[in-house]
């Protein structure tokens, strides 16, 4: 793999000094959550307005599924058996189903929506102590109409409320090839359903198979829900990437983690990347839905630092965090806060970098300029979404050779991005079979970006492969 | 001949078949009317149990909403965490007595959220459009920024580098803010001022349809409000009704109806389908069976109802229609059989009866033979008697006269017998030959004479027609004899009988009067029709009863007509024969 590097040599040799960074992190028990809140630069350069990040990370505890129960599960799979559904797809994803019957537990619960352009509710939301009835409900599934998407996720939501508990994982596992084209279809008011259901403690995951599916609409409704979104290119991935989804699903150890970020007067905030946040005023309220065994979540906040004299120290923002504990099922607290300080030295501020909050910010980053690669696609100027693409490749390479620490996984993300240019290199419009590919395939990097998923679809399988 | 029994069977069978076949049919097509009717009403019945759903399912978030809204201290902080948390609500607000928004509050920070909805608002709010201002508002700032804030969006900095300015986003977003500011400030919030009573729903179009506002005015005089979360609440909906698979088989009352395929739909006020269950792919643009609109506060909803017509009366309008064409058939299947059976027994009665009409006619024929040779030898006989002088002469010639005149008789009969079946099967021709028609009367009368006499009448003649004519005197010598025939049989009592001939313009006339009974004016056409006898009188009961009737038919063959006209006394027959050029062809 040659690639066009535009990177800048940073000839200052920064030494990790973790010392310097003015963190205190409360409590990093096992069995609980590691809470981490570091500026991506502890210093900043004196005597001007500036922007800059701060990481919000979380750890999950492991899960030994060895010694520890592992929490229940409510889970509603809703299956597209639209006619596009037909042959090799229907069937793989019977299997997958069948799969998860066989994964869980006597004591979860499961319920399986099948939709068409009506909707059935196949089995209705019970625990699994007749598993072979439930197989073979699965294997009648056949794939024939049209697509109510709206209505299979209403009715699958509806199955796992039935059950609604915070002591289990509660999801509903979307899995459809297609659009949806009756009941409400925009990726708006999916988006708006799938906030609701965050509001009550209900993931959405949805898995987009084939060229066919609305990935915005898909993608919106799995983020504002806080589940997973896989893109699945052919239908024999179907198993290994619904098996990676049902893993995830498996293994939460913390649900409901509320983060509130208070900013002091002064500091502004801009942008909050990696989940969906609400800034009213001086503070951030963002609520991750779920972290799994040893899942490493962040969000990156950025903001904008007034102006300070050297030596002072600025505080950027306190954290106070509620999460429900899947192990000890309690619900429990954390909180930290950060600060920096003003120097007029600016090779001190490059050495003061945490390399860790760094890529993290910078893998947020490549995944706000996919996006924009995104929307240059969507205007149809694959021009400028090639130059972008090139750019975030670029971007990624020269950062992966400053934090050699993350380097596999910023070169991974800089290979997700030139496999996505690869792809679009000789189409000349947006309508090309290619481009539509492409398109699934960046909605699939930024939502496993953004949300730091864990279960990976076709895109990232295929660098994994590489 | 064979044609017309047949018809008049045919139409006697086929007319009530007919009349039966038309009765089913309309009784069908009632009755499916009948049905549809009672399904229509079955289905909204079911309709209206989903609208009673649905209603109940607001009510219940009433209840849920009630306690929510229920505040009484608006503070911010507790109402964004109560917006937050409710998975039902997009946002809560507070209107103060004087017609101020309190929350979100305009001039205050907002979150995106609380924006969105203020700008969206702004219609209902203040009346005012905010969308088109925002909109012109971030378009501004765009094109300010397009110099270099775009490129410093496609140009990520490398982190190690000066952390860039976000310009743009926070411009646009005091852009933003400010013009929301501006609306709400310079006019008074007084969308729900008029709403009555302690709460309530507002409908509030915004987007691509309806959205749902529950509202309560709390005793301080603030109306606390929700707007809800659309789809939510339209993913609610749909989670209570039915799906296709219990659609189907619910306990509802169509348990015991037969399974038809029905398929329902939810639709919005845009008419598009929001929901639907049932057999969805049988019903494209078809009219639905029947439609309501669902209750406050979804009123202008509706729910619509489609039901395979085919099928619908396939149970019962169509097996009536079956039924009865099966009956139907069956009947004609009798009705023809039995046709059949009569047509058979006619046919075999007309076959018998032209077998014994051939019978009597050659039976006829072969009595001629004999007869003229009694007729002969009893005339010689006649001449040996006259010549020789015995004593018994008298005796002997009265005798031999009885067998004349019976011969006679007997002859007439043949003749007639024979006519009759020559006319019926239409084998009767005319001879014309030239002869005196005086001449062949007089040789009749003298004939007729003995017998009449005989019976005690007098016959006198009156002879007009003496010049020689075109004239089948066969024919009318048949004629004459059938009339005094008639006159010995029914008319002897009245003494007397006067036969005239006249020739006016080739018309040969002969009057029969007798001074007999008469015949009764309304029965003088009957006389003349086969086998009919006027009197039912016993003793006079002698002859075939075809006599009048093949005078009349050899009159008219001969270009004229026999009738019995008006007279004082008895009967009186005129029969007018045609001669010269109309019996110069045959």
């Amino acid at each position: 793999m040659h690639l066009k590097f535009t990177q800048r040599i940073v000839a200052a040799v920064a030494l990790l000094s973790l010392t310097s960074l003015m963190t205190r992190t409360t409590r990093a028990d096992d069995g609980q959550l590691k809470l981490d809140v570091s500026p991506v630069y502890s210093k900043l350069i004196a005597a001007e307005k500036q922007t800059t990040w701060v990481r919000v990370g979380l750890t999950g505890f492991r899960l030994d599924q060895e010694k520890q129960k592992r929490p229940g599960v409510n889970l509603a799979i809703v299956l597209d058996r639209s006619g596009s559904m037909q042959g090799d797809k229907i069937e793989q994803a019977r299997n997958a189903a069948i799969d998860a019957v066989r994964l869980l537990n006597d004591d979860d619960i499961l319920s399986i929506v099948t939709y068409d352009s009506s909707v059935n509710v196949l089995v209705p939301a019970t625990k699994l102590s007749d598993r072979e009835s439930v197989i073979a409900a699965i294997r009648g599934i056949e794939a024939t109409g049209n697509t109510a998407l709206f209505a299979g996720v209403s009715k699958g939501a509806a199955e796992v409320r039935k059950f609604l508990d915070k002591e289990r994982v509660n999801r509903v596992i979307l899995l459809s090839d297609g659009l949806a084209n009756v009941g409400p279809s925009s990726p708006g008011e999916l988006a708006q359903l799938g906030k609701s259901l965050l509001k009550e403690g209900v993931s959405v995951s949805t898995l987009g198979l084939g060229l066919g599916y609305n990935e915005d609409l898909m993608v919106q409704l799995a983020t504002t829900s806080g589940g997973n979104h896989l893109f699945i290119e052919k239908a024999t991935e179907l198993a290994d990437i619904f098996r990676s989804e049902f893993d995830d699903v498996l293994s939460v150890v913390a649900q409901e983690i509320d983060i509130t970020l208070s900013l002091p007067e002064g500091i502004r905030p801009v942008k909050v990347l990696g989940n969906e946040a609400e800034i009213s005023g001086q503070q951030i309220v963002t609520r991750i839905a779920q972290i799994y065994s040893e899942q490493a979540r962040y969000i990156v906040v950025e903001v904008e630092v007034p102006a300070g004299s050297a030596g002072a120290q600025q505080t950027l923002g306190s954290v106070s965090i509620t999460y429900n504990n899947m192990r000890t099922h309690s619900q429990d607290k954390l909180e930290s806060e950060t600060a920096i300080t003003f120097t007029s030295d600016r090779d001190e501020v490059k050495a003061s970098v945490n390399k860790q909050a760094l890529a993290d910010a910078v893998a947020l980053i490549s995944s706000e300029q996919n996006k924009l690669a995104t929307a240059y696609l969507d205007q149809g100027d694959l021009m400028q979404c090639r130059e972008v693409l090139q750019q975030n490749v670029d971007f990624l390479k020269s950062n992966a050779l400053l934090i050699p620490g993350e380097a596999k996984r910023l070169e991974g993300l800089a290979a997700q991005n030139y496999l996505q240019l690869e792809q679009l290199l000789d189409v000349n419009s947006n309508t090309d079979i290619k481009a539509n590919a492409a398109r699934k395939s960046f909605r699939g990097y930024q939502s496993e970006v953004d949300l730091q998923q864990r279960a990976k679809g076709s895109t990232s399988n295929k660098v994994n492969d590489r | 001949m064979k044609l017309r029994p047949l018809l008049l069977i045919a139409t006697i069978c086929l007319l009530p078949l007919g009349a039966l076949a038309w009765t089913t049919l309309h009784e069908a097509q009632g009755e499916q009317l009948v049905v549809r009717q009672q399904f229509q009403e079955l289905f909204e019945t079911r309709l209206q149990d989903i609208k009673a759903d649905v209603a109940n399912y607001f009510d219940s978030l009433e209840r849920q909403l009630d306690p929510v809204v229920a505040l009484d201290d608006f503070d911010t902080e507790a109402l964004r965490r109560i917006s937050r948390n409710s998975p039902q609500i997009l946002q809560l607000f507070v209107v103060s007595p004087q017609g101020e928004l309190i929350y979100p509050n305009p001039a205050g920070p907002l979150n995106a959220t609380e924006q969105t909805f203020l700008i969206k608002g702004a219609q209902m709010f203040t009346g005012k459009d905010l969308q088109s201002a925002v909109l012109r508002a971030e378009q501004e700032t765009m094109q300010n920024m397009a110099g270099n804030a775009g490129s410093l969006e496609r140009f990520p900095s490398p982190i190690p580098f000066a952390p860039r300015k976000n310009v743009s986003a926070t411009q646009q977003r005091e852009r933003v803010d400010e013009t929301v500011r501006n609306v709400y400030q310079t006019t008074k919030v007084d969308g729900l001022a008029q709403a009555e009573g302690p709460s309530g729903w507002f409908i509030w179009y915004w987007d691509r349809g309806v959205n749902l506002i529950y509202w309560q005015r709390r005793p301080s005089g603030h109306i606390v409000g929700c707007a809800l979360d659309r789809a939510r609440w339209i993913s609610e909906v749909i989670a209570i009704l039915p799906t296709t698979a219990d659609g189907m088989a619910s306990p509802s009352k169509l348990r015991d109806q037969p399974l038809i395929a029905n398929h329902l739909r939810l639709l919005n006020a845009s008419a598009e389908v929001v929901y639907q269950w049932g057999q969805t792919d049988e019903f494209t643009d078809v009219k639905p069976l029947c439609e309501i609109t669902l209750a406050e506060p979804l009123a202008p909803w509706r729910l619509q109802c489609f039901v395979s017509t085919t099928q619908l009366l396939q149970g019962t309008g169509a097996a009536a229609r079956r039924g009865a064409i099966l009956g139907l058939l069956g009947l004609a299947a009798i009705m023809g059989s039995i046709l059949w059976f009569f047509f058979r027994e006619y046919a075999r009665d007309m076959r018998e009866a032209a077998q014994q009409v051939r019978f009597v006619n050659q039976v006829s024929h072969e009595l001629r033979t004999p007869l003229t040779n009694i007729s002969m030898y009893a005339e010689l006989l006649e001449r040996d008697i006259a010549s020789e002088t015995h004593p018994q002469a008298a005796a002997l010639q009265q005798r031999l006269n009885i067998i004349l005149s019976e011969s006679q008789r007997l002859g007439r009969l043949i003749a007639n017998v024979l006519t009759f079946a020559r006319s019926k099967s239409k084998a009767l021709t005319l001879q014309p030959r030239l002869v005196a028609a005086d001449e062949v009367v007089q040789a009749v009368v003298e004939r007729a004479r003995p017998t009449l006499e005989q019976c005690g009448v007098h016959v006198q003649t009156y002879c007009g027609a003496s010049l020689p004519m075109q004239l089948d005197s066969d024919v009318l010598a048949q004629i004459l004899e059938n009339l005094l025939s008639n006159v010995e049989k029914y008319a002897s009592q009245g003494g007397y009988v006067c036969i005239t001939t006249a020739l006016t313009d080739e018309v040969l006339t002969i009057d029969v009067e007798d001074r007999g009974p008469g015949v009764e004016p309304e029965q003088r056409e009957a006389v003349f029709r086969p086998f009919v006898r006027i009197s039912s009188d016993i003793s006079h009961s002698a002859g075939t009863g075809i006599g009048l009737t093949i005078a009349r038919e050899l009159a008219r063959l001969h270009g004229g007509d026999l009738q019995l006209i008006d007279s004082a006394v008895g009967c009186h027959f005129r029969a007018t024969l045609e001669t010269g050029s109309a019996v110069e062809h045959p």
